[in-house]
């Protein structure tokens, strides 16, 4: 720090202040600060990987399961898929959503309604 | 001969996780950190944990510091910064634990009834004046008179303009003065 060029517009008051923080530092201060601070940034970066671990750790299974259970609907919608008549697209196959075309879309329920109706 | 490695150097080292150069930096600036935060918050246990958390703050923020100012102007805005929220913290503690009517009974205004006083004690008498002035008029008085910042500097410190430093100080002179007359007095003589 600058003490050299301290303030000249009232070096009385600047070496009293100066004499006060000096005392104080003495007071306040424990050693080996460099130590202490090292050994919290080794714990902080200790405590981020630990974090890392406990969540790989609990979502584990769930992640698992979760794949397995995509993979069981994947499975599920290609056997289903195969009686089809018409080819669905990446993404009804996926979501096994049944082809639309405009045919089906506008008659198919309509017999369905008219038998319905007495 | 051995060279001494600039700041900027250890800097660039530190960000690609060499913990050593870190620690250079550390002990380069602990000292100058350290005085900045007990001009701010005075002897108190809360000082060293105030000190640890500037560092703390400087290391989880290295990738930040994009070297517009030197490294150790970057830790003394962290110190005082840092400082401030201790004595926030201060604040609400005794707000919360100290009653009005205690705080009426132990308070006894600085540099008067000291001053008649045979056990005069300078340091605690510069302490309280220091506590008497607003935080933000004591971060001024800190940079300018205490670690010996120019006003320009302590502008770009606290990031302020150039009056207002001027405006603080000499308010915060105005009030040092008034409280601490007797022992300015003998300083001059």
């Amino acid at each position: 720090m600058k003490l050299s060029t301290i303030s000249h517009e009232d070096p009385p008051l600047s070496r009293v202040l100066q004499h006060e923080v000096e005392l104080s530092l003495d007071a306040s201060m424990q050693p080996f600060l460099a130590d202490r601070v090292m050994r919290r940034i080794g714990s902080l970066h200790q405590s981020e990987e630990q974090l890392l671990h406990s969540l790989w750790h609990a979502f584990k299974p769930i992640a698992l399961a979760g794949a397995l259970v995509i993979l069981g609907f994947i499975s599920y919608n290609t056997l289903i898929s195969r009686s089809y008549e018409v080819a669905p697209t990446p993404t009804e196959f996926i979501f096994g959503l049944q082809p639309l075309t405009v045919t089906t879309a506008y008659f198919t329920d309509v017999d369905e309604l008219s038998a319905m109706i007495p | 001969m051995a060279t001494i490695p600039s700041d900027e150097t250890l800097l660039d080292r530190a960000r690609e996780g060499d913990q050593n150069a870190f620690r250079q930096l550390l002990e380069r600036h602990q000292l100058g950190v350290a005085r900045t935060v007990v001009g701010m918050l005075g002897a108190g246990a809360d000082v060293d944990d105030v000190v640890q958390e500037v560092f703390i703050r400087f290391y989880t923020s290295l990738d930040r510091f994009r070297g517009d100012a030197s490294c150790g102007t970057y830790l003394t805005r962290i110190a005082i910064h840092a400082s401030l929220d201790a004595l926030r913290r201060r604040k609400r503690m005794q707000s919360r634990f100290i009653s009005r009517d205690d705080e009426m009974a132990t308070f006894t205004e600085p540099g008067m009834n000291d001053r008649h006083t045979e056990s005069f004690d300078q340091a605690n008498l510069v302490r309280s004046a220091m506590n008497q002035l607003k935080p933000h008029h004591r971060s001024v008085i800190v940079l300018r008179l205490i670690q010996g910042y120019s006003t320009a500097e302590t502008a770009q410190i606290l990031k302020i303009a150039h009056g207002t430093v001027l405006s603080r100080l000499n308010r915060a002179m105005a009030c040092l003065r008034r409280i601490l007359g007797p022992i300015l007095e003998e300083e001059t003589q």
